[in-house]
């Protein structure tokens, strides 16, 4: 430190050698100021360990068990022609539980199932055949004027169902099915219209494997006309699916149908288009959270998405069920409902036509080809939704064997409901999505009853997470 | 009663003149002078002619022996007389020692006394002093040590007057009867110059005769050969000698019995001296202990036949000499001084700047000190220091806002969170982690444990094992321990006063105001520690100014030069904790060096400028060396980026520029401080510049403040934590207030009234009002952020038992992460702080890795086999368990489920038994413990050099 000597100099001179300091510190807080700058403006970069890998699907399980008490039904199985199909692998059925035989499963052919009803089928394919495949099964009411129509499901640990019942005139049986090779235990929660505080609740039923346990909810929630049903495994994966019965009136037989599942409660709800015509459509909408939901009800109509001024909110508390009329606010257009709710809900809309039922419930944005079966004697429509900005599909109906009979490209105004109809007789559509996030259902109607399948994403590729090693 | 006076000599002229004086003074003459010369080359011989005639001098050649010499001279004396009652007396001097006049007389008076003594010897006094004791009789030590019962430098009072029987007394003086001398041998020829007086003594012990120490008689005694003053070709190098001669009289005097024992006590004994020796960087003396032994240990025919001799002398038994001999525990209260002497050293490494700090006050004192001040005690005891001292005061009232503010961690569990994990229950896992080179954790690895395990074992060792503590003390006290070091850096700046106060709360404030504390950041924390420290000892490395004197230049490149040593020490230590301070220490020394060659080339050319600050930095890879060269063939320089600590990538923000600006490593919503704190210092720093008071050194602040902003921006960009550089940022900054500040009451009040006044006095308020409202935010807020005290457990115990037991049932851990997976494959009771630096790489677990995607994405029966052949027997979900990955297991069979209590945790079984097939095989390689002898030996040198520099004392 040469500080006496450097305040000599200050004092004896008039421009002390200094001022090179004072620069000097100027550049200096000059850079650090820079440098802070330039601390915004670079930012890590992006980060890679987020995204997960895609990888095509190797291996595709489903079961269907039978509609209780139900006479007729078949199952079809069905990989479309798509990108990246390729012929191989195996393809085998069975009853579930039982032993499985080969199938023959060509990408594009429709082949039926042909195994023992009840009590139900189980389908299984490797490699190649894996890819896109979907099964179906149909079941017909004994009286030939209801029809269900429902996807075989893979097995996962938790289900949604909205619109189910456990009354006289609609009552509805809760079908769990155990493809796995250990045992599943699952728990059973239905909420109720009487926004019962304690919701009721069947916990730890096992389903073994290769076992179908159907559980009638009058003895789970005895007298209650709107149920919510959530199945979730506590252990192991089952596939559910709910069985409805409804009189449209209490002299008439019942209609049957398969309620569709939702995976998750949800604030935005996207349902399925409704069908053109119906007798009755019933909004219900279930709320398992604890606190109030207030929910919106928006109409994706064919000219675009409008709030209906008749039924602009609902309201349903906690761990209730509450239904609403719709249809006067739908009337005869083929319109879909968006349901945005400030907590977690579920919900459907039940179109009841002449003596059947069908359900519209929460359809997921389509991410791939999504694909739905004709039945003998129906007719189909394909009906599409569109968000912001809108989107563009295109659909194609085939025969049996994989021959396109009919094409179009859809051209989806935002918020709109486009709805196409296949010429000549198909056997399975094919939708898939171009541009745009689409969503849609395909409805089914014809002399033996009406029906509607959610269109999915068929099962092509598989998410695979991110896994990193912990510490590095 | 006849007495010959025996006087050797050689190259004595300088004390001879008085020598001779004093014998011809002697009250009671001697009856005969003989003088032995041994091939003087000065004017020795003259002086002896001159005085005795060439009847009394023999001259012999100058490879004589001192026995050899006395045996000559014995040889030239007139044949003793025929009386048999009257004894012949025989008075050795050495030609550096006079006697008192009165010596001679008292001394034949004593043996008169008691006809029983042989060997009679005076009290020696030092000459040219002639106040100071040598010796009053001595005896040897079970090391070898000559033991005379005095304290260096006693002053002679008549303390010790007391007439007694000793082991030996010295040859210069000595009366001894000549058939005595004769009937022994006279000296040992095999002790050509040192300790033939003590083996003499000893002998004479065992020959049944008594040796007496009278003081009353007084000789003044140079010590010429002992001191070194006087070198002949007999003498050669006088430590080697005497330690020779010391060993060599221990090994033929001991008992029979003792003798195994003695040569084994005085190798190990040897080899622990030469050890202390290097450690109080003594090389030469550590070379002559280890010459000595080995002169002594490989001739052991010598001592055989020396104890031939003795066996034909001694009468009575060893037992019978012990008396004579020094206690026992002699040795170890040496030893024990020895180390205490060192350890007061250390302690005050500082001295030099205590030392400069108490002369620049003694400077501004100068002056008639007051007379009350003079009666003052010098130190008042440490309460009474502590409670004065606002430094203490300032730590203790740290102390206590650290603890308030920690009011939420404090309890029972383990401080983790963040990226700290849990300590682990001993620091001895910490050496078993630092000094294995295959951790069985996980797939298993050969990974270089990061350096900073060694610190961390170290003080958990010196806090008696508990790791926990140093990992509480570090974290919770961090904010009083940085403090107290950037107390003593700026105090050296500006010296004590006011603004050190607010510069050492600034700075203390640093570690929490970064977000290090909240996010359990061990690495910035203990950076925050040590880097005054190091800055400290760096700041001694600046070269003095060209004008001083030798002495002064000497002893500053001595201090220089320590401090060198000691600055790579330390930032050897911070660069363990913070890998990333290496490199911009390589840029400021560069740096520095660099503008020191452009302003003054002639001053920084010499190597003695330049050579220490590179030095500094040059050994840190050297002192960090498994890890540092394992590095470059594993890692590579990314590790220089990764701190101590998990690496926590959840909690790295990117960095926007009011962070910086505020003084924060991450975004204020995760733990950090507020923004005003920052920006009032970095306002403060700016100001700093206007005042062109030492200016130099508030550049040299902004230099380094812009080379660390550099580094942070850097690291930020890498997605790195940068709470290293912003740290140094901080404290540079702080700094620069703290210099600027000093003194700047007095600056504005002493300029005429302008602009500088109130902008100052904005300026000034605002910087002081910064680390005060720090303060309040920091006790107010308290520590809050992932770091929190919990069970060091999540995985259940009775999994953690299994793989305690057997190694191959591991435990595979997932966990969800920030949208991925995380696994950890346990194999102990759970990772601890230090394990994650042992971890795996990425690519080594790999396999696994794809194993558990696989489990995630579409598992089948093959992936729990190849779970098992990983050494898997348990799979555990940690709350919240994923439902996917929850189904995808419960859907695989070879899965069975276990119990898991934790609500929302899964937890699954092997069913096959596990094997390591999979894993690599445990490897290892001579590299890693050489580079870790190669560590060791690196620090203990550096610490000794660094260690303060020892007065050599004869």
């Amino acid at each position: 430190m040469s500080t006496s000597a450097t305040g000599r100099r200050s004092t004896s001179r008039d421009r002390p050698p200094r001022d090179g300091l004072a620069v000097a510190g100027v550049v200096l807080v000059a850079l650090a100021a820079g440098l802070i700058v330039v601390a915004g403006a670079v930012g890590a970069a992006p980060e890679e360990r987020g995204r997960a890998s895609a990888e095509k699907v190797e291996r595709v399980d489903v079961a269907c068990a039978a509609f209780p008490g139900l006479g007729a039904g078949a199952r079809w199985t069905l990989a479309p022609d798509l990108e990246g199909s390729r012929k191989g692998g195996s393809l085998e059925a069975g009853p579930l539980g039982g032993e499985l035989a080969p199938v023959d499963g060509a990408p594009g052919a429709l082949t039926e199932v042909e195994v023992e009803r009840e009590p139900g089928a189980q389908v299984s394919a490797e490699g190649p055949a894996a890819y896109g495949r979907t099964t179906h099964q149909v079941d017909d009411a004994r009286s030939g004027a209801a029809l269900a129509v429902q996807e075989c499901g893979q097995p996962r640990s938790r289900w949604w169902f909205t619109g189910a019942a456990a009354g006289l005139d609609h009552s509805s049986s809760l079908v769990v099915a155990n493809l796995d090779p250990g045992p599943a235990v699952v728990d059973i929660e239905v909420l109720g219209a009487d926004q019962d505080d304690e919701a009721q609740a069947t916990r730890g039923l096992t389903v073994q494997p290769g076992e179908v346990r159907t559980i009638d909810l009058l003895e789970v929630a005895p007298q209650a006309e709107e149920l919510a049903v959530h199945v979730e495994a506590s252990r192991g994966r089952v596939v559910a699916a709910i069985a409805d019965e409804l009189a449209t009136s209490p002299a008439a037989a019942a209609g049957v149908e398969w309620i569709p599942a939702q995976p998750e409660a949800s604030r935005v709800l996207r349902l399925a288009p409704l069908p053109k015509r119906a007798d009755r459509r019933t909004l219900v909408v279930a709320n398992p959270s604890d606190r109030e939901a207030l929910v919106g009800v928006e109409l994706a109509g064919p000219g675009g998405t409008f709030t209906p001024e008749a039924l602009p909110q609902l309201r349903v508390p906690p761990g209730a069920v509450v239904t609403a009329d719709v249809e006067d606010v739908v009337g005869r257009e083929s319109a879909g409902i968006v349901l945005r709710s400030s907590v977690r809900i579920t919900g459907t809309v039940r179109s009841t036509r002449g003596q059947d039922v069908a359900y519209a419930v929460a359809a997921p944005a389509l991410s791939g080809p999504s694909a739905a079966t004709v039945p003998d004697r129906t007719r189909p429509t394909v009906q599409l939704t569109a968000a912001d900005p809108g989107g563009r599909a295109e659909v194609t109906a085939h025969a049996a064997d994989g021959e396109e009979v009919d094409a179009q490209t859809l051209d989806l105004e935002p918020g709109a409901t486009v709805t196409w109809e296949p010429k000549g007789d198909a056997a399975y559509l094919v939708v898939t999505p171009g541009k745009g996030r689409v969503w849609g259902g395909v409805s089914l109607a014809g002399a033996r009853g009406l029906s509607q399948v959610p269109l999915k994403s068929l099962p092509t590729v598989l998410r695979r997470p991110v896994v990193v090693p912990a510490l590095r | 009663m006849t007495v010959t006076a025996l006087l050797v000599s050689h190259d004595g002229a300088r004390w001879l003149p008085a020598v001779l004086e004093g014998l011809r003074s002697q009250t009671r003459a001697p009856d005969h002078i003989l003088a032995v010369d041994t091939g003087s080359t000065d004017a020795t011989v003259d002086l002896l002619a001159d005085a005795l005639g060439t009847e009394g001098l023999v001259e012999l050649p100058a490879t004589t022996s001192f026995p050899d010499a006395v045996a000559a001279g014995l040889d030239r004396m007139p044949a003793r007389p025929g009386s048999g009652d009257e004894h012949e007396w025989v008075w050795l001097l050495h030609d550096d020692s006079r006697p008192a006049p009165d010596a001679l007389e008292i001394l034949l008076r004593a043996a008169a006394e008691d006809p029983a003594v042989t060997i009679l010897g005076p009290k020696l006094r030092e000459w040219p002093s002639l106040r100071r004791l040598l010796e009053v009789g001595a005896t040897m030590s079970g090391t070898g040590r000559r033991e005379t019962g005095l304290e260096r430098g006693e002053y002679d009072q008549g303390q010790h007057d007391r007439t007694r029987d000793v082991l030996a007394v010295s040859s210069a003086g000595m009366l001894v009867r000549r058939d005595v001398l004769e009937s022994l041998g006279g000296f040992d020829r095999r002790l050509p110059m040192f300790g033939n007086d003590l083996d003499l003594g000893w002998r004479a012990a065992r020959a049944g005769h008594r040796t007496m120490v009278v003081p009353d008689a007084v000789a003044f005694h140079v010590e010429a050969a002992h001191r070194g003053v006087r070198r002949t070709p007999v003498t050669g190098n006088h430590r080697r000698g005497e330690r020779k001669a010391a060993l060599y009289t221990l090994l033929v005097n001991c008992s029979a019995v003792a003798l195994p024992f003695v040569t084994v006590r005085l190798l190990l004994g040897s080899l622990l001296r030469t050890l202390g020796l290097l450690l109080v960087r003594a090389p030469r003396e550590a070379l002559d202990e280890v010459a000595a032994l080995l002169a002594t240990y490989v001739r052991p025919d010598r001592v055989l036949r020396g104890r031939l001799d003795r066996r034909r002398t001694s009468t009575v038994g060893p037992r019978e000499v012990r008396h004579l001999l020094a206690p026992f525990w002699l040795p170890y209260r040496h030893g024990l001084d020895f180390v205490s002497d060192l350890a007061t050293a250390v302690a005050h490494q500082a001295s030099d700047s205590t030392s400069a700090r108490r002369s620049t006050r003694a400077a501004a004192e100068t002056g008639p000190a007051p007379a009350e001040a003079q009666n003052l005690p010098e130190d008042t005891g440490l309460l009474a220091r502590l409670v004065t001292s606002p430094r203490a005061g300032l730590l203790a009232l740290l102390v206590l806002l650290s603890l308030v503010a920690a009011r939420g961690l404090l309890g029972s569990g383990m401080l983790s969170g963040g990226a700290l994990l849990p300590a682990p229950g001993s620091a001895l896992h910490w050496w078993q982690t630092y000094l294995a080179d295959w951790h069985g954790e996980g797939v298993g690895s050969d990974a270089s444990a990061a350096p900073y395990l060694l610190p961390l074992a170290l003080v958990g060792s010196l806090l008696l094992g508990k790791a926990w503590l140093v990992v509480d003390l570090l974290v919770l006290l961090s904010v009083p321990l940085a403090a107290w070091g950037a107390w003593r850096f700026l105090a050296r700046l500006v010296g004590e006063g006011r603004p050190v106060v607010w510069g050492a709360v600034a700075y203390g404030l640093l570690p929490v105001v970064t977000g290090a504390v909240s996010q359990g950041r061990v690495g910035t924390v203990a950076a925050a520690v040590i880097l005054p420290w190091v800055v400290h000892a760096a700041s001694f490395l600046a070269p003095a100014p060209g004008a001083v004197g030798e002495r002064t230049r000497t002893r500053g490149a001595d201090r220089r030069r320590r401090a060198a040593w000691r600055t790579a020490l330390l930032l050897g230590l911070l660069t363990a904790f913070v890998p990333v301070a290496w490199p911009v220490a390589v840029v400021l020394a560069l740096g520095a060096v660099g503008l020191g060659l452009l302003r003054d080339r002639s001053r920084w050319t010499a190597s003695r400028a330049w050579a220490p600050p590179l030095v500094a930095v040059g050994v840190v890879p050297v002192l960090l060396l498994p890890w540092s060269l394992l590095l470059l063939v594993g890692d590579g320089l990314a590790s220089w980026y990764v701190e101590a600590g998990a690496p926590a990538p959840e909690l790295v923000t990117d960095l926007g520029p009011w962070d910086l600006l505020a003084g924060r490593a991450t975004t204020g919503d995760l733990g950090a401080a507020p923004l005003w704190f920052g920006v009032a210092i970095a306002v403060a720093a700016a100001a700093a510049l206007v005042s062109r008071h030492r200016r130099e050194l508030v550049v040299g602040a902004w230099a380094v403040v812009v080379v660390a902003l550099a580094a942070a921006v850097l690291l930020d960009s890498s997605g790195e934590w940068a709470g290293f550089p912003v740290l140094l940022a901080g404290a540079a900054a702080v700094t620069a207030v703290t210099v600027g500040g000093a003194g700047i009451a007095g600056r504005l009040t002493g300029r005429s009234f302008g602009w500088h006044q109130p902008v100052g006095l904005v300026v000034v308020l605002a910087a002081l009002v910064a680390p005060l409202a720090g303060l309040v935010w920091w006790v107010s807020a308290g520590v809050a952020g992932p770091l929190d005290r919990r069970a060091a457990h999540d995985v259940p115990q009775y999994m953690t038992d299994a793989a305690l037991r057997d190694p191959d049932q591991g435990v595979l851990v997932i966990r969800a992460g920030d949208r991925r997976l995380e696994h950890t494959l346990l194999r102990s009771a759970g990772l601890r702080l230090g394990d994650d630096t042992v971890a795996a790489t990425p690519e080594e677990q790999r396999s696994l890795t794809t194993l558990v995607g696989d489990l995630a994405t579409a598992p089948t029966a093959e992936d729990v086999d190849a779970l098992s052949r990983h050494g898997v027997e348990f799979v555990y979900l940690p709350p919240p368990a994923v439902p996917d990955l929850v189904g995808h297991l419960d859907s695989v069979s070879g899965l069975s489920t276990a119990s898991a209590a934790r609500p929302g945790s899964r937890a699954w079984q092997v069913d096959a038994d596990p094997s390591r097939e999979a894993l690599a095989e445990p490897t290892s390689s001579w590299l890693r413990p050489g580079l870790l002898v190669l560590q060791g030996l690196a620090v203990v040198t550096v610490a000794v050099l660094a260690a303060p520099s020892r007065k050599v004392r004869r």
